[in-house]
Protein backbone atom coordinates (compact mmCIF):
# COMPACT_ATOMS: atom_id res chain seq x y z
CA UNK A 1 0.00 0.00 0.00
CA UNK A 2 1.54 3.25 -1.26
CA UNK A 3 1.16 6.37 2.03
CA UNK A 4 2.34 9.77 1.22
CA UNK A 5 3.71 11.85 4.14
CA UNK A 6 3.52 15.37 4.91
CA UNK A 7 6.06 17.34 6.85
CA UNK A 8 6.78 20.68 7.63
CA UNK A 9 10.59 22.25 6.91
CA UNK A 10 11.73 21.55 10.17
CA UNK A 11 10.55 17.61 10.40
CA UNK A 12 11.50 17.84 6.88
CA UNK A 13 15.25 18.97 7.78
CA UNK A 14 15.06 22.01 6.18
CA UNK A 15 15.75 24.66 8.85
CA UNK A 16 13.83 25.93 11.73
CA UNK A 17 11.90 29.18 11.34
CA UNK A 18 14.08 31.09 8.71
CA UNK A 19 12.88 28.26 6.44
CA UNK A 20 9.49 29.10 6.89
CA UNK A 21 8.58 30.12 3.74
CA UNK A 22 9.93 27.53 1.60
CA UNK A 23 7.45 26.09 -0.95
CA UNK A 24 5.81 22.50 -1.32
CA UNK A 25 8.67 20.16 -2.88
CA UNK A 26 8.45 16.60 -3.24
CA UNK A 27 11.04 14.15 -2.00
CA UNK A 28 11.34 10.35 -3.14
CA UNK A 29 10.63 8.12 -0.05
CA UNK A 30 10.62 9.14 3.55
CA UNK A 31 12.42 11.47 5.96
CA UNK A 32 12.71 12.68 9.22
CA UNK A 33 9.68 10.95 11.37
CA UNK A 34 8.70 9.29 8.24
CA UNK A 35 11.18 6.54 8.89
CA UNK A 36 9.60 5.80 11.47
CA UNK A 37 6.16 5.80 10.40
CA UNK A 38 7.69 3.96 7.53
CA UNK A 39 9.05 1.13 9.43
CA UNK A 40 5.98 0.38 11.41
CA UNK A 41 3.73 0.34 8.06
CA UNK A 42 6.20 -1.99 7.00
CA UNK A 43 4.76 -4.82 8.91
CA UNK A 44 1.23 -4.07 7.22
CA UNK A 45 2.71 -4.39 2.99
CA UNK A 46 2.74 -0.75 3.45
CA UNK A 47 5.39 2.30 2.78
CA UNK A 48 6.07 5.60 2.61
CA UNK A 49 6.87 6.09 -1.06
CA UNK A 50 6.97 9.61 -1.30
CA UNK A 51 6.52 12.96 1.35
CA UNK A 52 5.78 15.95 0.58
CA UNK A 53 7.70 18.89 2.85
CA UNK A 54 6.97 22.52 3.03
CA UNK A 55 7.38 25.59 5.16
CA UNK A 56 5.03 26.93 7.63
CA UNK A 57 4.29 29.71 6.39
CA UNK A 58 4.16 28.82 2.20
CA UNK A 59 0.33 27.60 2.48
CA UNK A 60 -1.38 30.77 3.96
CA UNK A 61 0.93 33.18 1.92
CA UNK A 62 0.51 31.13 -1.67
CA UNK A 63 -2.39 29.17 -0.42
CA UNK A 64 -3.47 28.58 -4.41
CA UNK A 65 -0.10 27.41 -5.11
CA UNK A 66 0.26 24.92 -2.37
CA UNK A 67 -3.62 23.62 -2.61
CA UNK A 68 -2.76 22.77 -6.49
CA UNK A 69 0.55 21.16 -5.64
CA UNK A 70 -0.37 19.27 -3.07
CA UNK A 71 -3.43 17.93 -5.58
CA UNK A 72 -1.11 17.14 -8.09
CA UNK A 73 1.12 15.43 -6.48
CA UNK A 74 -1.66 12.82 -4.98
CA UNK A 75 -2.53 12.75 -8.65
CA UNK A 76 0.55 11.81 -9.66
CA UNK A 77 1.62 9.50 -6.86
CA UNK A 78 -1.75 7.93 -6.70
CA UNK A 79 -1.74 7.24 -3.11
CA UNK A 80 -3.90 4.54 -0.38
CA UNK A 81 -3.63 6.75 2.35
CA UNK A 82 -2.41 10.15 3.34
CA UNK A 83 -0.80 10.40 6.40
CA UNK A 84 0.09 14.44 7.94
CA UNK A 85 1.80 15.21 10.63
CA UNK A 86 2.02 14.64 13.87
CA UNK A 87 2.12 18.55 14.23
CA UNK A 88 1.71 18.72 17.81
CA UNK A 89 0.84 21.84 19.05
CA UNK A 90 2.30 23.72 15.86
CA UNK A 91 -0.73 26.09 14.54
CA UNK A 92 0.39 26.74 10.91
CA UNK A 93 1.58 22.98 10.60
CA UNK A 94 -1.64 21.96 12.09
CA UNK A 95 -3.60 23.98 10.26
CA UNK A 96 -1.42 23.22 6.32
CA UNK A 97 -1.96 19.22 7.81
CA UNK A 98 -5.69 19.85 8.11
CA UNK A 99 -5.23 21.05 4.75
CA UNK A 100 -3.65 18.35 2.84
CA UNK A 101 -5.82 15.80 4.80
CA UNK A 102 -8.82 17.83 3.13
CA UNK A 103 -7.52 17.73 -0.66
CA UNK A 104 -7.01 14.50 0.01
CA UNK A 105 -10.96 13.91 1.08
CA UNK A 106 -11.62 15.47 -2.26
CA UNK A 107 -9.73 13.36 -4.53
CA UNK A 108 -11.69 10.28 -2.68
CA UNK A 109 -8.00 9.40 -0.73
CA UNK A 110 -8.59 8.51 2.94
CA UNK A 111 -6.05 9.98 4.86
CA UNK A 112 -5.03 10.86 8.68
CA UNK A 113 -2.96 13.57 10.86
CA UNK A 114 -2.30 13.73 14.61
CA UNK A 115 -1.90 16.91 16.76
CA UNK A 116 -2.60 18.43 19.95
CA UNK A 117 -5.95 18.63 20.76
CA UNK A 118 -5.76 22.67 21.24
CA UNK A 119 -4.08 22.96 18.01
CA UNK A 120 -6.72 25.86 16.25
CA UNK A 121 -6.69 23.17 12.87
CA UNK A 122 -8.54 20.65 15.59
CA UNK A 123 -11.77 23.10 16.10
CA UNK A 124 -12.09 23.84 12.25
CA UNK A 125 -11.37 20.05 11.65
CA UNK A 126 -12.41 17.57 14.00
CA UNK A 127 -15.49 16.91 12.45
CA UNK A 128 -14.56 16.07 8.87
CA UNK A 129 -11.36 14.97 8.62
CA UNK A 130 -9.78 11.49 11.45
CA UNK A 131 -7.31 13.36 13.71
CA UNK A 132 -5.41 11.49 16.43
CA UNK A 133 -4.73 13.15 19.59
CA UNK A 134 -0.83 13.90 20.53
CA UNK A 135 0.83 15.87 23.58
CA UNK A 136 1.16 19.18 23.16
CA UNK A 137 5.19 18.80 22.26
CA UNK A 138 6.79 16.18 20.34
CA UNK A 139 7.81 13.73 23.66
CA UNK A 140 4.90 11.95 22.59
CA UNK A 141 5.84 11.42 18.60
CA UNK A 142 6.14 7.48 19.01
CA UNK A 143 3.04 6.91 20.30
CA UNK A 144 1.75 9.58 17.54
CA UNK A 145 3.59 7.61 14.92
CA UNK A 146 2.17 4.11 15.93
CA UNK A 147 -1.46 5.61 16.27
CA UNK A 148 -1.13 7.04 13.16
CA UNK A 149 0.19 3.91 11.44
CA UNK A 150 -2.12 1.73 12.52
CA UNK A 151 -5.04 3.94 11.52
CA UNK A 152 -2.84 4.51 7.99
CA UNK A 153 -3.09 0.83 7.43
CA UNK A 154 -6.67 0.76 8.61
CA UNK A 155 -7.84 3.41 6.12
CA UNK A 156 -6.11 2.42 3.73
CA UNK A 157 -7.30 -0.85 3.47
CA UNK A 158 -10.85 1.09 3.25
CA UNK A 159 -11.66 -0.22 6.67
CA UNK A 160 -14.34 1.65 8.64
CA UNK A 161 -12.76 2.97 11.79
CA UNK A 162 -14.22 1.60 15.28
CA UNK A 163 -15.51 3.89 17.85
CA UNK A 164 -13.16 6.75 18.70
CA UNK A 165 -12.16 5.60 21.91
CA UNK A 166 -11.27 1.93 20.89
CA UNK A 167 -8.88 3.50 17.66
CA UNK A 168 -7.38 6.33 19.00
CA UNK A 169 -8.82 9.56 17.13
CA UNK A 170 -11.06 12.54 18.29
CA UNK A 171 -14.28 12.21 18.30
CA UNK A 172 -16.33 13.89 15.14
CA UNK A 173 -19.39 14.12 17.21
CA UNK A 174 -21.36 11.54 15.24
CA UNK A 175 -23.88 9.17 17.72
CA UNK A 176 -24.23 5.90 15.69
CA UNK A 177 -27.07 3.39 17.33
CA UNK A 178 -25.15 0.08 18.54
CA UNK A 179 -26.18 -2.91 20.68
CA UNK A 180 -23.93 -3.40 23.76
CA UNK A 181 -23.54 -6.47 24.93
CA UNK A 182 -25.73 -6.05 28.60
CA UNK A 183 -28.38 -3.89 29.51
CA UNK A 184 -27.88 -0.46 30.46
CA UNK A 185 -29.42 -0.88 33.91
CA UNK A 186 -26.64 -3.46 34.37
CA UNK A 187 -24.24 -1.09 32.79
CA UNK A 188 -24.86 1.41 34.83
CA UNK A 189 -24.51 -0.45 38.52
CA UNK A 190 -21.27 -2.25 37.37
CA UNK A 191 -20.10 1.66 36.99
CA UNK A 192 -21.49 2.40 40.18
CA UNK A 193 -19.71 -1.15 41.68
CA UNK A 194 -16.17 0.50 40.27
CA UNK A 195 -17.13 4.06 41.76
CA UNK A 196 -18.11 2.66 44.83
CA UNK A 197 -14.50 0.49 44.98
CA UNK A 198 -12.63 3.55 44.07
CA UNK A 199 -11.57 1.84 40.59
CA UNK A 200 -11.38 3.63 37.41
CA UNK A 201 -14.30 3.65 34.91
CA UNK A 202 -15.36 4.83 31.36
CA UNK A 203 -18.70 7.08 31.66
CA UNK A 204 -20.99 6.65 28.78
CA UNK A 205 -21.86 10.74 29.27
CA UNK A 206 -18.87 12.36 29.79
CA UNK A 207 -19.94 15.95 31.65
CA UNK A 208 -18.70 19.59 30.08
CA UNK A 209 -15.69 20.70 31.40
CA UNK A 210 -17.04 23.26 34.75
CA UNK A 211 -14.86 26.34 35.35
CA UNK A 212 -14.67 26.95 38.73
CA UNK A 213 -14.72 31.00 39.33
CA UNK A 214 -12.99 32.83 42.07
CA UNK A 215 -15.30 34.21 45.05
CA UNK A 216 -16.14 37.88 44.70
CA UNK A 217 -15.08 39.85 47.51
CA UNK A 218 -17.93 40.30 49.87
CA UNK A 219 -20.17 42.78 49.95
CA UNK A 220 -18.87 45.47 51.80
CA UNK A 221 -20.69 46.82 54.04
CA UNK A 222 -24.07 45.13 54.09
CA UNK A 223 -26.10 47.45 55.93
CA UNK A 224 -25.92 50.69 52.96
CA UNK A 225 -25.45 47.64 50.38
CA UNK A 226 -27.46 48.05 47.14
CA UNK A 227 -28.79 45.01 46.40
CA UNK A 228 -30.68 43.32 43.29
CA UNK A 229 -32.85 40.16 42.98
CA UNK A 230 -32.11 38.03 39.69
CA UNK A 231 -33.99 35.21 39.11
CA UNK A 232 -34.16 31.88 36.51
CA UNK A 233 -37.52 31.65 37.70
CA UNK A 234 -39.02 33.35 34.66
CA UNK A 235 -41.45 35.47 36.76
CA UNK A 236 -42.89 37.91 34.34
CA UNK A 237 -45.59 40.66 34.50
CA UNK A 238 -48.89 39.13 34.10
CA UNK A 239 -49.51 38.13 29.91
CA UNK A 240 -45.79 38.19 29.16
CA UNK A 241 -45.82 41.14 27.63
CA UNK A 242 -42.18 41.18 26.51
CA UNK A 243 -42.80 37.13 25.21
CA UNK A 244 -39.84 35.86 27.18
CA UNK A 245 -39.46 32.74 25.87
CA UNK A 246 -40.40 29.70 28.24
CA UNK A 247 -37.69 27.46 27.41
CA UNK A 248 -34.26 27.29 25.31
CA UNK A 249 -33.96 30.76 26.47
CA UNK A 250 -31.26 33.36 25.52
CA UNK A 251 -32.74 36.17 26.69
CA UNK A 252 -33.68 38.35 29.70
CA UNK A 253 -35.79 41.38 30.92
CA UNK A 254 -35.97 43.55 33.66
CA UNK A 255 -38.63 44.82 34.94
CA UNK A 256 -39.32 47.54 38.09
CA UNK A 257 -39.96 46.79 41.71
CA UNK A 258 -40.42 50.74 42.19
CA UNK A 259 -42.96 51.28 44.50
CA UNK A 260 -43.86 47.74 44.96
CA UNK A 261 -43.55 46.23 48.36
CA UNK A 262 -45.63 43.02 47.24
CA UNK A 263 -46.18 40.81 44.04
CA UNK A 264 -49.67 40.56 43.80
CA UNK A 265 -51.01 37.13 42.22
CA UNK A 266 -52.84 37.75 39.03
CA UNK A 267 -50.26 40.98 38.14
CA UNK A 268 -47.54 38.10 37.46
CA UNK A 269 -47.24 34.63 36.21
CA UNK A 270 -44.19 32.32 35.78
CA UNK A 271 -44.12 31.24 32.18
CA UNK A 272 -40.96 28.82 32.60
CA UNK A 273 -41.44 25.17 30.91
CA UNK A 274 -39.30 23.47 33.12
CA UNK A 275 -41.50 23.13 36.77
CA UNK A 276 -44.91 23.32 38.18
CA UNK A 277 -45.80 27.29 38.23
CA UNK A 278 -48.62 26.73 40.17
CA UNK A 279 -47.13 27.94 43.61
CA UNK A 280 -45.33 30.40 41.80
CA UNK A 281 -48.54 31.67 40.21
CA UNK A 282 -50.59 31.81 43.45
CA UNK A 283 -47.53 33.15 45.50
CA UNK A 284 -44.55 35.32 43.57
CA UNK A 285 -43.15 35.52 46.99
CA UNK A 286 -42.01 32.01 46.31
CA UNK A 287 -40.06 32.42 43.60
CA UNK A 288 -39.24 36.10 43.75
CA UNK A 289 -39.10 37.03 47.08
CA UNK A 290 -40.20 40.49 47.49
CA UNK A 291 -41.84 40.52 50.58
CA UNK A 292 -38.91 39.32 52.69
CA UNK A 293 -36.27 41.92 50.92
CA UNK A 294 -38.66 44.70 51.80
CA UNK A 295 -38.99 43.76 55.17
CA UNK A 296 -35.32 43.69 55.38
CA UNK A 297 -34.84 46.43 53.83
CA UNK A 298 -32.62 49.75 55.14
CA UNK A 299 -31.88 47.42 58.60
CA UNK A 300 -30.37 44.18 57.40
CA UNK A 301 -29.34 45.61 54.22
CA UNK A 302 -29.00 49.10 52.48
CA UNK A 303 -31.62 49.33 49.29
CA UNK A 304 -32.80 46.79 46.96
CA UNK A 305 -32.37 47.79 43.12
CA UNK A 306 -36.03 48.81 41.30
CA UNK A 307 -34.76 46.97 38.44
CA UNK A 308 -35.80 42.93 39.04
CA UNK A 309 -33.60 40.75 36.00
CA UNK A 310 -35.32 37.26 34.79
CA UNK A 311 -34.89 34.70 32.32
CA UNK A 312 -36.59 31.17 31.68
CA UNK A 313 -33.37 28.87 33.14
CA UNK A 314 -34.73 25.46 31.07
CA UNK A 315 -32.09 24.32 28.30
CA UNK A 316 -30.35 27.67 28.60
CA UNK A 317 -27.00 26.28 26.55
CA UNK A 318 -24.27 27.44 29.30
CA UNK A 319 -22.51 29.77 26.71
CA UNK A 320 -25.97 32.20 26.62
CA UNK A 321 -25.94 31.68 30.72
CA UNK A 322 -22.06 33.00 30.52
CA UNK A 323 -23.63 35.83 28.36
CA UNK A 324 -26.63 36.73 29.86
CA UNK A 325 -24.89 36.88 33.12
CA UNK A 326 -22.44 39.41 31.93
CA UNK A 327 -24.95 41.35 30.04
CA UNK A 328 -26.83 41.93 33.50
CA UNK A 329 -23.46 42.31 35.96
CA UNK A 330 -22.62 44.89 33.65
CA UNK A 331 -26.36 46.98 34.16
CA UNK A 332 -26.45 46.11 37.39
CA UNK A 333 -22.24 47.33 38.06
CA UNK A 334 -23.63 50.82 35.98
CA UNK A 335 -26.57 51.11 38.78
CA UNK A 336 -23.74 50.66 41.70
CA UNK A 337 -25.32 47.40 42.78
CA UNK A 338 -22.84 45.67 45.09
CA UNK A 339 -24.89 42.12 45.69
CA UNK A 340 -27.02 40.11 43.82
CA UNK A 341 -29.37 37.46 45.31
CA UNK A 342 -30.34 34.70 42.45
CA UNK A 343 -33.67 32.67 42.42
CA UNK A 344 -33.25 29.61 40.97
CA UNK A 345 -35.47 26.91 40.06
CA UNK B 1 -25.20 32.97 35.30
CA UNK B 2 -23.75 33.21 39.06
CA UNK B 3 -20.92 32.34 38.16
CA UNK B 4 -20.65 35.19 35.65
CA UNK B 5 -21.73 37.55 37.80
CA UNK B 6 -19.33 36.88 40.69
CA UNK B 7 -16.43 36.65 37.93
CA UNK B 8 -17.24 40.45 37.07
CA UNK B 9 -16.78 40.97 41.10
CA UNK B 10 -21.02 40.97 42.28
CA UNK B 11 -21.03 38.70 45.02
CA UNK B 12 -24.00 36.29 44.61
CA UNK B 13 -25.80 34.42 46.57
CA UNK B 14 -27.99 31.92 45.15
CA UNK B 15 -30.95 30.20 46.34
CA UNK B 16 -31.37 26.92 44.83
CA UNK B 17 -33.45 23.70 45.86
CA UNK B 18 -30.38 21.38 44.43
CA UNK B 19 -27.59 22.97 46.03
CA UNK B 20 -25.08 20.19 45.45
CA UNK B 21 -25.89 20.87 41.85
CA UNK B 22 -25.42 24.75 42.43
CA UNK B 23 -22.26 23.90 43.67
CA UNK B 24 -21.01 21.57 41.12
CA UNK B 25 -21.76 23.72 38.51
CA UNK B 26 -19.89 26.41 39.45
CA UNK B 27 -21.66 28.92 42.21
CA UNK B 28 -19.79 30.43 45.47
CA UNK B 29 -22.43 31.47 47.39
CA UNK B 30 -25.49 28.65 47.44
CA UNK B 31 -28.81 29.03 49.77
CA UNK B 32 -30.85 25.76 50.27
CA UNK B 33 -34.04 26.69 48.72
CA UNK B 34 -37.15 24.51 49.86
CA UNK B 35 -38.25 22.71 47.02
CA UNK B 36 -37.99 23.13 42.49
CA UNK B 37 -41.05 24.59 42.02
CA UNK B 38 -41.16 27.03 45.41
CA UNK B 39 -37.61 27.54 46.53
CA UNK B 40 -37.86 31.13 48.51
CA UNK B 41 -40.82 29.36 50.73
CA UNK B 42 -43.57 26.47 51.45
CA UNK B 43 -47.04 27.16 50.06
CA UNK B 44 -47.85 24.06 52.51
CA UNK B 45 -47.18 26.37 55.42
CA UNK B 46 -49.37 29.06 56.62
CA UNK B 47 -49.01 32.36 55.39
CA UNK B 48 -47.19 34.01 58.22
CA UNK B 49 -44.82 30.33 59.10
CA UNK B 50 -43.89 30.26 55.39
CA UNK B 51 -42.89 34.30 55.30
CA UNK B 52 -41.04 33.49 58.16
CA UNK B 53 -39.40 30.92 56.78
CA UNK B 54 -38.85 33.25 53.63
CA UNK B 55 -36.89 35.69 55.95
CA UNK B 56 -34.56 33.05 57.09
CA UNK B 57 -33.97 32.16 53.95
CA UNK B 58 -32.74 35.30 52.61
CA UNK B 59 -31.44 36.24 55.57
CA UNK B 60 -28.85 33.22 54.47
CA UNK B 61 -28.89 34.57 51.67
CA UNK B 62 -27.22 37.85 52.75
CA UNK B 63 -24.95 36.07 55.60
CA UNK B 64 -23.63 34.89 52.36
CA UNK B 65 -23.08 37.94 50.16
CA UNK B 66 -21.01 39.63 53.15
CA UNK B 67 -19.01 36.31 54.11
CA UNK B 68 -15.20 36.67 52.55
CA UNK B 69 -15.24 32.93 50.95
CA UNK B 70 -12.58 30.56 49.51
CA UNK B 71 -14.38 28.42 47.58
CA UNK B 72 -18.17 27.12 46.77
CA UNK B 73 -20.07 27.57 49.72
CA UNK B 74 -23.65 26.49 51.21
CA UNK B 75 -25.51 28.82 53.14
CA UNK B 76 -28.27 26.99 55.31
CA UNK B 77 -31.44 29.25 56.05
CA UNK B 78 -30.96 29.30 60.19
Amino acid sequence: MRVVHYLNQFYGRLGGEEAAGTPLRMMDGALGPGVRLNELLAASDAAVVATLVCGDNFPSEQPETFRSGVRQAFEALHPDVVVAGPAFNAGRYGLASAQVCEIARQLGTPSVTAMHVENPAVSLHRRDLVIVPTTATASGMQTALSTLARLAVHLAKREPLGPPWVDGYLPHGFRRVELRDAPAAERALNMLAARLRGESFQTEIPLPEITRVEPAAPVADLKTARLAIVSTSALVPHGNPDKLRQSYSTEWRQYSLDGLSALEPGQWESIHGGYDTSAANTNPHLVVPLDALRALEGSAYGQLHPAYFVTAGVGTPVSAAQRMGGEIAAELLKAGVQGVILTAT
Amino acid sequence: MSAELERRGLPTAMISALPPVALELGANRVVRGVKIPHPCGDPTLDAATDRLLRQRIVCAALDGLSRSISEPTMFEPG
